[in-house]
């Protein structure tokens, strides 16, 4: 069972990765993430999670740093943590439309009781984008064997971890 | 990008202040206490000044530095008279401005602590403190504990209104104060303590009494810098006192004695006061009645001036023959009562102390001619004699029994002390006595209870303008608002102002130095929207209820319509502090 004070040691793997991403906005790009998740067990309502991260997205944008962007909410739409990494080549603009474009979009739901578990995700997150792996992101997000080198992301948030103050 | 990803240093220092902030961090209890404190140190200080204002004006009224009963003795017959006279025609034309300048705050701290809000009238404060100058100063037997507590509860209510505190905190700052001005007349701090307390208040709750025991601290403290350390009433015991069976009955004698003296003591205040109301002239020249007719007696009996504090300290130093020591507890009672009785603003307590030492004296006198083998100490008996008066005349038992024992810091006299007061206390009530402070308190205690509880309303302890964000608030203004106020949960409301949850200390404490969040997180990411909340309308009977269940300091209070609008907030504390104060004056 999942509690909100519930030890989250366990490594950052995806419940998706999205390779190509097809939507050229960020709408566009929830939306086609969401719909992934159509049949996934930890989800009760697609349509409830994406009304609540666009309200979300509507206080204001959720660009974590250049070429990265969480779109995310607490709702109870999910039953626990769950996430998706979608790549866009071409980026898509999630601040305006003259900021730097979003590359890797992680898309994040969470029940509303987990607030504290919400918050070590983001930092766990946080802290694996600022390893050397993420520092290129939009290079990255070009690369052929991005889902390979995304795949790889549990060990280097660990080794980060692990070095970490 | 760059100032979202702070350096490690920059991160540290933040983690650094946060930390330290936590720890320092005053929560609500806290910051009463902080300003009991220095409710305390302005009770001693404007306690000093008035002592100081009274020696200087009894200086240019009798051209003496002395006390007031070697002024009486020294002065010529007719300076006698015409000192305290003129001292209550001064008094009295001082008061009438009280009249003048009616203010819609009351001017009695005890009305302000039981049945008001807390507010004391500044001007007609100044002026009863004015006026008890004069009285004092010119020879009046009356205490200045009176002008003191005032002085000091005035003081306590000024800062209560400029920093806006609610009426019901407002109410326990004044009785921190008026516990301030005791403790520093006394040099007595648990006695400023139980004062409060047990007369006023007429309970004990550690609500109230932890700031009131501080305060009389810190009052007392500062005083004996200002004043000395000495105990105000020393009485030198022989080395070894043991107390015998014998002469513990003879203190429940004494006890008994007292008693029966309360009542009567209190009656003739109250009939000379009642005959100086009846009389049809004005204040100032009943004030000057007053002084003239004390003058009088102290032109045969200097000892009757004052507040009887160098009587009583000879007292207790066994100098003195009965004979001489009846004449003038008749003569000093019957001061006292002109005093009292004619107007001039003061306390009887210092004059009841006096009562009570020479009831001690002479009955332990008597004791002694008649059972010499029983050994008695007439100054012994003259100290637990004014606690045995005292715990009569004020119904105030545990309070008459420290306060002798503050005064003269002996403990050897305290199973003499207990045994006397409770019995002084038992036999006052079989006649019915009502304190000398019974007035003030009687009259809220009309009100059940219960009734009172559910007249009133959370609207009534509700303090506007809690810290509060909108859901857009980023992160980094969630830790400054965490860091620079002393709350565990900040209230969050939407563009209409509508309350939709809170943002806990406990959910983000960890990450309050966490840089990565900047970017991202935002209030609307951290609220719980599952709170308790109250209306302006709820009962206080319900808002205990919701407390009883909820494990915060405050609860949030939103608009009973549909918009739920943020209002303000009330606290745990002053519910309890509405709660105990409700439950104290219908008691």
């Amino acid at each position: 069972m999942v509690t909100e004070d519930s030890e989250d040691s366990a490594p950052l793997v995806p419940d998706l990765i999205i390779s190509e991403l097809r939507a050229t906005d960020k709408w566009g790009a929830i939306h086609e993430m969401i719909e992934h998740f159509r049949d996934h067990a930890g989800v009760e309502d697609t349509a409830a999670w994406e009304a609540a991260i666009v309200e979300r997205e509507k206080l204001c944008s959720t660009q974590l740093r250049p070429g990265v962007a969480l779109p995310h909410a607490r709702t109870t739409a999910v039953n626990h943590l769950v996430w998706a990494v979608g790549i866009s080549k071409e980026g898509i603009a999630f601040e305006s439309p003259d900021a730097p474009r979003a590359h890797l979009i992680i898309l994040v739901g969470i029940p509303p009781f987990m607030v504290r578990h919400y918050l070590r995700f983001v930092s766990r997150l946080a802290r694996w984008l600022r390893s050397d792996v993420a520092q290129g992101i939009p290079e990255l997000a070009k690369n052929e064997n991005v889902v390979a080198i995304l795949q790889s992301l549990p060990a280097a948030e660990s080794a980060i971890s692990s070095t970490s103050d | 990008m760059k100032e979202l990803l702070p350096s490690r240093r920059e991160t540290r220092r933040l983690r650094r202040r946060i930390r330290l902030a936590e720890i320092l961090r005053l929560g609500e209890q806290q910051s009463i206490l902080v300003i009991a404190a220095l409710i305390g140190l302005a009770g001693a200080v404007s306690s000093f000044a008035f002592r100081r204002a009274s020696e200087f004006i009894h200086w240019v009224l009798t051209d003496q530095h002395v006390g007031h009963v070697a002024s009486f003795a020294s002065l010529p017959w007719w300076k006698c008279i015409l000192v305290p006279t003129v001292g209550g025609l001064c008094a009295g034309l001082i008061l009438l401005l009280r009249n003048k300048w009616q203010s819609r705050r009351g001017g009695d701290y005890m009305e302000a602590i039981v049945l008001g809000d807390g507010q004391i009238s500044f001007r007609s404060s100044l002026v009863q403190s004015a006026s008890a100058l004069f009285s004092i100063a010119s020879g009046a037997s009356i205490g200045r504990e009176g002008p003191l507590v005032q002085l000091s509860a005035m003081l306590a209510s000024l800062f209560g209104r400029w920093r806006k505190i609610p009426a019901v905190r407002l109410r326990l700052f004044v009785a921190c104060g008026a516990a301030a001005g005791i403790a520093s007349a006394y040099n007595a701090p648990i006695t400023g303590a139980l004062f409060v307390s047990e007369i006023i208040l007429q309970t004990i709750s550690m609500e109230i009494f932890g700031p009131l025991i501080l305060s009389s601290m810190v009052a007392t403290l500062a005083s004996r810098h200002l004043l000395g350390s000495n105990p105000l009433y020393q009485v030198s015991l022989p080395r070894l006192y043991e107390i015998g069976w014998g002469e513990l009955v003879a203190f429940a004698g004494l006890g008994l004695m007292a008693g029966i003296a309360a009542p009567a003591f209190l009656w003739i205040l109250r009939a000379v006061r009642m005959g100086f109301q009846r009389l049809k002239v004005t204040l100032p020249l009943k004030l000057a009645l007053g002084g003239s007719l004390v003058g009088t007696m102290a032109i045969w009996f200097p000892q009757v001036g004052g507040n009887g504090y160098s009587v009583i300290v000879s007292i207790l130093h066994g100098q003195w023959l009965v004979p001489a020591l009846v004449s003038i507890l008749v003569f000093k009672v019957a001061a006292t009562a002109v005093s009292f009785g004619s107007g001039a603003v003061g306390g009887v307590f210092t004059p009841t102390l006096f009562t009570g030492a020479s009831l001690g004296f002479i009955f332990a006198t008597g004791l002694q001619q008649f059972w010499p083998h029983l050994g008695v100490h007439p100054a012994i008996f003259g100290l637990v004699g004014m606690g045995a008066l005292l715990a009569a005349t004020t119904q105030a038992p545990l309070m008459a029994i420290i306060l002798a024992f503050e005064l003269s810091l002996n403990y050897d006299i305290i199973l003499p002390l207990m045994a006397a007061c409770v019995l002084a206390y038992q036999t006052s009530r079989l006649f019915a006595t009502r304190g000398v402070y019974a007035g003030v308190t009687s009259s809220a205690a009309n009100l059940s209870f219960e009734r009172r509880l559910a007249a009133a309303h959370v609207a009534q302890i509700m303090k506007p303008d809690p810290p509060c964000v909108t859901l857009e608030t980023t992160f980094p203004e969630i830790a400054r608002l965490f860091v620079s106020h002393r709350v565990n949960y900040l209230y969050v409301i939407n563009a209409q102002h509508r309350f939709c949850g809170v943002v806990s200390m406990h959910d983000v404490k960890e990450f309050l130095g966490d840089a990565d969040f900047s970017a991202v997180v935002i209030a609307g990411d951290l609220v719980r929207a599952e709170f308790p909340t109250v209306e302006p309308e709820t009962s206080l009977a319900m808002a205990l209820e919701v407390f009883s269940r909820h494990t915060g300091e405050r609860i949030p209070v939103v608009s009973k319509d549909e918009e739920r609008r943020l209002l303000g907030s009330v606290s745990k504390t002053d519910l309890m502090l509405a709660l105990v104060n409700r439950k104290s004056v219908a008691a």
